[in-house]
């Protein structure tokens, strides 16, 4: 009974859907604001709706109802029960659920907070929202029902269970934190289309979405950073970034967006880049259900990928409905954003945002070329051409280093220009540091990437200090404060600005974290009890080789000590070799898996992979890797994070 | 039957929810001018920010000092306006 009501209650929460965009048009017309309260709530409603199939899909998925299709995919009995929940994202119906139901919090919200606000342009925002909400509602009612039956005439003992790949603590966060950021930029698309509609093109719009932009923003952010460490963490290879097409699918939208929050700042201050600010957010929608699109076609072959399904045509027809309608309007209301001030000088602040954009979008465009460029090929010549690792590297590094830069020359520029007495006043110390460290680094023998992205690095950081520094100095000169005092009444008083420097200097320390690719080693061995490798000063010796079996898998663990080139020990390393589902009678439903053992430090990982386990002579195949520096890449996400966050602090307003 | 007064219950809840405002007298909303008391506050608030923003921007050498003079009196002179406006409506 109750997976049926779910169903029903997505085919209601589409009526509803439907129905408030009717509402709207019709209060347009009518001007009875009976009507426009009933579309709010029936978005709300549809949000309660949402929220009650997707409770039930989950209800289900733990009590594992094999009568449903879903539930028999991707859980079994022996599932533990977190990654039972999990499941509601691991497959396409479950995940189109969850889509909605993460878009059903953020409507729900909207509307909550905006109930008699911002009444110029609520009514098309409540529009564009259920716009969205249908198009996911069809899919999910007519396409990819999540309640769908199974298909078996007889009675489903047992689910295929989920893919151990999935079965990860980080799992468990990743795909949440990265739609809770996807599914955010909905909101800012929302009021910017409502502007441009009813024609209120001014700041309003861009004061109602800054903090939800950030909020987003700072969620795809988290959720590709946690991507990143479940790559790290899952897949043994000892890389954090592949350049993989759904790798690519979340970074675009966050170069876009990560544009977007930077030029919303020079609008609101100098009235400026309306249209752009217009763009961006249109693309960034757009890019976030492109990249849907990547993943669930079956376009792309990714780790990440659904399996090819029907869904592509209609996630691409969507593209192209909201890249039409959003670009119509805009030329409509053209005139509009067309703003009184001009960039006086290349040397000013708002130049500085200009070039940063730029670079944001080209950047975004290269990764959108080599992403799309095997599919392209595929569709002119017949054959696909891949593009790796090594165009994206070649192509992105110098816009990103380019990117670094302005990190540190944004903050030092003045608005309007950046006159000589500035220059000499701003640069000299971040030039003098940034040379220094080059100088350094070319001496000790470091190469030219290390040295570039190293002495930037120290530019930037420099520059951050500096303005830390006057900020610091005007109020201790001004007030009589202490150092440590003024820094914090500093920060908390102007948390957006000194937050978002916080946030830079995150960037700065993963950069750094990047650099330490250029030297990572590895080797690979095939071990028996007591014989030992060498790799980058330490000693590997295998100590023992045991199995255990486990409630979803059975593993092989080996036991590999580690010690240094003075033969006192660094660590054990215990990576596993598991095989889930081993209690299948059908060999070919038996997934192998490599359960990995890192031991991390803040100058290099010593990343460990048990490879394959010959059992009659007790050999343990393994893969060693030594990554330097991948400790600050994870660092570094925090501190944007963190500084985010105090961006995004609200306020105490003075009287 | 417990199952089915429960479900019935959880869709008719959010139908008449949706069409409750429908059920009362018409209604209009005066359109956002922004002339309302809380507008007004907003406003006031949002010039005190740009205040403080372009005396700390100001210090760090960030604006220069006739852009500086130019802007402020700008601003001060928006705030009192307002604060008239808000008088006025008290």
């Amino acid at each position: 009974m109750t997976p049926v009501a779910g169903g029903y209650a997505l085919n209601l929460a589409l009526g509803f859907s439907l129905f408030s965009i009717i509402s709207v048009f019709w209060f347009h017309y009518n001007k009875d604001a009976r009507l426009y309260f009933t579309a709010q709530r029936l978005v709300l409603g549809s949000c309660l709706l949402v929220g009650f199939a997707t409770f039930v899909l989950a209800a289900e998925l733990i009590n594992s109802n094999f009568d449903i299709d879903y539930v028999a995919h991707y859980t079994s009995l022996e599932t533990p029960a977190v990654y039972k929940l999990t499941a509601l994202w691991a497959g396409q119906e479950g995940s189109l659920l969850f889509w909605l139901f993460i878009l059903s919090i953020y409507a729900g919200t909207v509307v909550i907070q905006n109930q008699r606000r911002n009444v110029n342009l609520m009514p098309w925002v409540l529009v564009v929202l259920s716009v969205v909400m249908g198009f996911f509602l069809v899919l999910t009612n007519f396409v990819a029902n999540p309640f769908a039956p199974t298909d078996a005439d007889f009675q489903v003992m047992n689910g295929n269970g989920l893919n151990p790949l999935l079965q990860n603590a980080t799992m468990a966060i990743h795909p949440p934190t990265l739609y809770l950021g996807y599914i955010g930029f909905t909101v800012p698309f929302a009021f910017a289309i409502a502007a441009l509609i009813s024609g209120d093109t001014g700041s309003l719009w861009i004061r109602s979405v800054r903090r939800w932009t950030l909020v987003t923003w700072m969620f795809l952010s988290i959720g590709i950073i946690l991507g990143g460490w479940w790559a790290y963490q899952e897949l043994g290879w000892g890389g954090y970034w592949a350049w993989d097409p759904v790798e690519n699918a979340s970074f675009m939208p966050w170069l876009t967006g990560t544009a977007f929050i930077h030029s919303i700042l020079i609008q609101e201050k100098r009235d400026m880049l309306k249209t752009w600010n217009m763009v961006l957010i249109i693309l960034t929608f757009s890019l976030v259900i492109f990249g849907t699109f990547l993943t669930r076609s079956g376009v792309m072959s990714s780790v990440h990928s659904f399996s090819a399904s029907s869904l592509g045509p209609l996630f691409l027809g969507f593209v192209f409905f909201l890249l039409a309608s959003s670009f119509a309007l805009l030329a409509w209301r053209y005139s509009s954003l067309k703003s009184d001030s001009k960039i006086q000088s290349i040397s000013s602040r708002e130049s500085g945002f200009v070039f940063n954009n730029v670079l944001f979008v080209v950047l975004c465009f290269a990764v959108f070329w080599g992403t799309m460029f095997p599919v392209l090929t595929e569709a002119v010549q017949g054959t696909k051409i891949t593009v790796g690792p090594p165009f994206f590297n070649q192509i992105v590094t110098p816009l990103a280093l380019a990117l670094l830069l302005l990190t540190g020359v944004g903050p030092l520029l003045v608005w309007r220009k950046t006159s000589k007495t500035s220059f000499y006043k701003n640069f000299p110390i971040p030039i003098f540091i940034g040379l220094t460290a080059a100088i350094v680094l070319i001496i000790i023998g470091f190469g030219s990437s290390v040295v570039m992205t190293a002495s930037l690095s120290a530019f930037v950081l420099a520059a951050i200090m500096l303005e830390f520094g006057k900020g610091m100095q005007i109020r201790k000169t001004k007030l009589g404060e202490t150092y440590s005092a003024s820094l914090m009444h500093m920060i908390s008083r102007n948390r957006s600005r000194y937050g978002g420097y916080i946030a830079h200097v995150g960037i700065v320390i993963m950069f750094l974290g990047f650099t330490g690719k250029a030297f990572d080693q590895e080797a690979e061995w095939g071990l028996r009890k007591g014989e030992e490798g060498h790799l980058a000063g330490y000693r590997f010796s295998l100590v023992q080789l045991s199995e255990a079996e486990r409630p979803n898998h059975y593993a092989w663990i080996a036991e590999i000590s580690v010690e240094d080139i003075g033969g006192e020990k660094v660590t054990s390393l215990h990576p596993e070799k598991r095989v889930y589902f081993h209690n299948n009678p059908n060999p070919d439903r038996r997934q192998p898996h490599s359960e990995l053992d890192i031991h991390s430090t803040f100058r290099r990982d010593i990343y460990s992979v048990l490879s394959a386990v010959d059992t009659e002579s007790g050999t343990a195949f393994m893969k060693i890797m030594i990554n330097p520096l991948v400790r600050l890449v994870w660092i570094g996400g925090i501190i944007l994070v963190f500084g985010t966050l105090i961006s995004l602090w609200p306020r105490k307003e003075a009287n | 039957m417990l199952t089915t007064i429960v479900l019935l219950f959880v869709f008719a809840v959010p139908v008449i929810f949706a069409v409750q405002p429908m059920l009362g007298p018409r209604l209009t909303i005066p359109q956002d001018t922004g002339r309302s008391p809380e507008s007004l506050k907003r406003k006031k608030q949002l010039l005190y920010r740009q205040i403080k923003e372009l005396e700390l921007e100001h210090g760090l050498g960030l604006v220069p000092e006739n852009e500086f003079n130019t802007l402020r009196q700008e601003l001060k002179k928006q705030v009192s306006e307002i604060m008239e406006a808000i008088r006025k409506h008290s």
